[in-house]
């Protein structure tokens, strides 16, 4: 005769709860709570005036979404000009940044004529073009804007320069064989292959942009978000300070969630896996690992 | 009525110590409603070819004449990948290749679509696709130009043998009803005598061994006695000119 043993079934909270501990959002949330936890009660007793609790910060920037502030303009204010500044900064870059990475990707003479500079532009920390342009253009918008330009624009010369190199030729010489005009192959093969290589451009050089622009506007500007945080510290209001880089947080955040991802959505729907936790590097990376594949076995 | 005609084709890549022959001085002549398959070991210059054929690659020297009525005959290509543009749905690659975009360019690739069995996956992505409807979109797009001549780039190699078998008969189908001159890589030679109703040998060098005629009726099957007589007596011709080991 056969026993045959079996454990009771465990109780469905008993391992609800073990699977919600268990899950990465439990872990992200209770480290978010701990550091708050940290911050608000351990923190006071440190020897310093000089961290505010999270109350006190938190109380600074209601005040300042409510348009309640000391300093010249108010949150919104602050960074709308910052935007302002960051949009015809990146889209200069951009106007410049993509006709120079096309024709890197296909004159091997030009790729060799610009390589130094892309190279130097990716490796300068945007503390010196915020130094530089501040020097040259003094106070205003020139310095901030200029700024942007010149921290973003290598990673949209270096993102377009290697869409280009690895538009699927596959593809192209698809396009041939059927004898589909040029203009059609540009516009349905040739951008569309690069479209990737465009969303990173854009998430990178405007991620640089932004801390160059920051900087730039510490150092010469007399408005903007990075002017303000700089005013707060000046005002010794360590909340102030606080507060705005919360800002720039919360600025960052809104970028990647409600734009970025949204948009890569609309533009990636014809790739049925992409999610929130995908991000665009790695679908170009993937792309264009199939592409080599299929190349690969053909020969 | 297509005519292919391919004279003296010679293809060399590279210069000096290290230039490779792919093709040597080629000569060919097809036309009409025949399927034409071109066999031989890798490497012996089968897809430069068609290549070549397709005005993908320029030859070193020799010419390709492909015409139709005495004008230039339009062609159409089944690659050995699916090749279809990702970021398109069936019908927009379907569409892509087309000289017009209208309603009745729309109603044929539809009904091409409907031939391999795909007319409800239309507005899927290839990505939502498996291999073989890939291949099936593939082979779709082709005809659906309407071409005079179709070049086929071993299209069944990277498919699953039940897969290649059903789309062997759906090709077998479509080259039957449209009436077109087809020219078939493949490095199979009993798929080259399940379908063809010529054989060329290809040698390493690329040069064009012999000339076959397959002499039997359609449909054919591997497992038919008479199919099975040919793919040996083609194999032999392997053996005779040193193609595999005997």
């Amino acid at each position: 005769m056969t026993a045959v043993a079996s454990s009771p079934p465990p109780s469905s909270l008993a391992s609800r709860t073990r699977r919600v501990v268990a899950s990465p959002r439990f872990a992200r949330w209770a480290s978010l709570l701990a550091f708050l936890a940290f911050w608000q009660f351990v923190v006071p007793f440190f020897p310093t005036d000089l961290i505010p609790s999270p109350a006190r910060v938190l109380q600074f920037m209601w005040d300042e979404v409510r348009g309640i502030t000391l300093a010249r303009a108010t949150v919104w204010e602050a960074f709308g000009i910052s935007l302002r500044r960051l949009s015809l900064g990146f889209l200069l870059a951009f106007a410049v940044g993509v006709p120079i990475g096309l024709i890197m990707g296909v004159s091997r003479a030009i790729e060799n004529f610009f390589q130094d500079f892309v190279v130097v532009g990716l490796a300068m920390p945007s503390l010196v073009w915020a130094l530089l342009t501040g020097v040259w253009f003094g106070m205003g918008d020139g310095a901030p804007i200029v700024t942007v330009f010149l921290a973003a624009v290598p990673f949209v010369i270096i993102n377009t320069f290697e869409g280009v190199r690895d538009v699927p030729k596959d593809l192209t010489d698809m396009a041939r064989a059927f004898q589909v005009s040029r203009t059609r192959t540009m516009r349905h093969v040739i951008l569309a292959s690069l479209m990737p290589f465009f969303f990173a451009s854009l998430r990178y050089g405007l991620a640089n942009g932004w801390k160059g622009l920051v900087l730039a506007e510490v150092f010469a500007a007399t408005e903007g978000a990075g002017w303000t945080i700089q005013y707060w510290r000046d005002a010794h209001r360590a909340q102030g300070v606080f507060g705005y880089a919360l800002f720039f947080v919360i600025f960052a955040l809104i970028l990647e969630r409600l734009v970025f991802q949204r948009f890569a959505r609309r533009v990636f729907r014809w790739r049925p896996e992409i999610g929130a936790e995908t991000t665009i590097s790695e679908m170009a990376a993937d792309q264009f690992r199939e592409a080599a594949t299929d190349t690969d076995e053909e020969e | 009525m297509a005519d292919v005609k391919v004279e003296n084709l010679r293809k060399i890549f590279g210069s000096g110590p290290t230039a490779v022959r792919a093709l040597q001085d080629v000569s060919f002549e097809a036309s009409g409603h025949t399927f034409v398959s071109i066999v031989g070991p890798s490497g012996c210059g089968k897809s430069t070819l068609l290549n070549i054929m397709t005005g993908i690659e320029t030859p070193t020297s020799g010419s390709v004449t492909i015409t139709e009525g005495g004008s230039p005959a339009r062609l159409g290509y089944v690659f050995q990948s699916a090749r279809l543009l990702p970021w398109r749905t069936v019908m927009d690659n379907l569409l892509f290749v087309q000289q017009t975009r209208d309603e009745e360019a729309r109603k044929r690739c539809m009904r091409f679509l409907e031939m391999v069995h795909l007319g409800d996956r239309a507005d899927n992505y290839p990505g939502e696709l498996s291999g073989g409807m890939q291949q099936r979109v593939g082979i779709a797009r082709a005809f659906s130009i309407e071409p005079d001549v179709l070049f086929m780039d071993e299209p069944f190699s990277h498919l699953d043998a039940i897969t290649a078998r059903t789309l062997r008969r759906e090709l077998h189908e479509l080259w039957k009803e449209t009436k077109k001159t087809v020219i078939f890589v493949t490095h199979d030679v009993g798929e080259a005598v399940e379908l063809s109703n010529r054989i060329l040998v290809f040698a390493k060098g690329g040069i064009l061994a012999d000339d076959i005629e397959i002499d039997l009726p359609f449909p054919r099957d591997s497992a038919d006695e008479a199919v099975a007589l040919a793919k040996a007596r083609v194999l032999k011709r392997f053996e005779d000119l040193n193609l595999i080991a005997s």
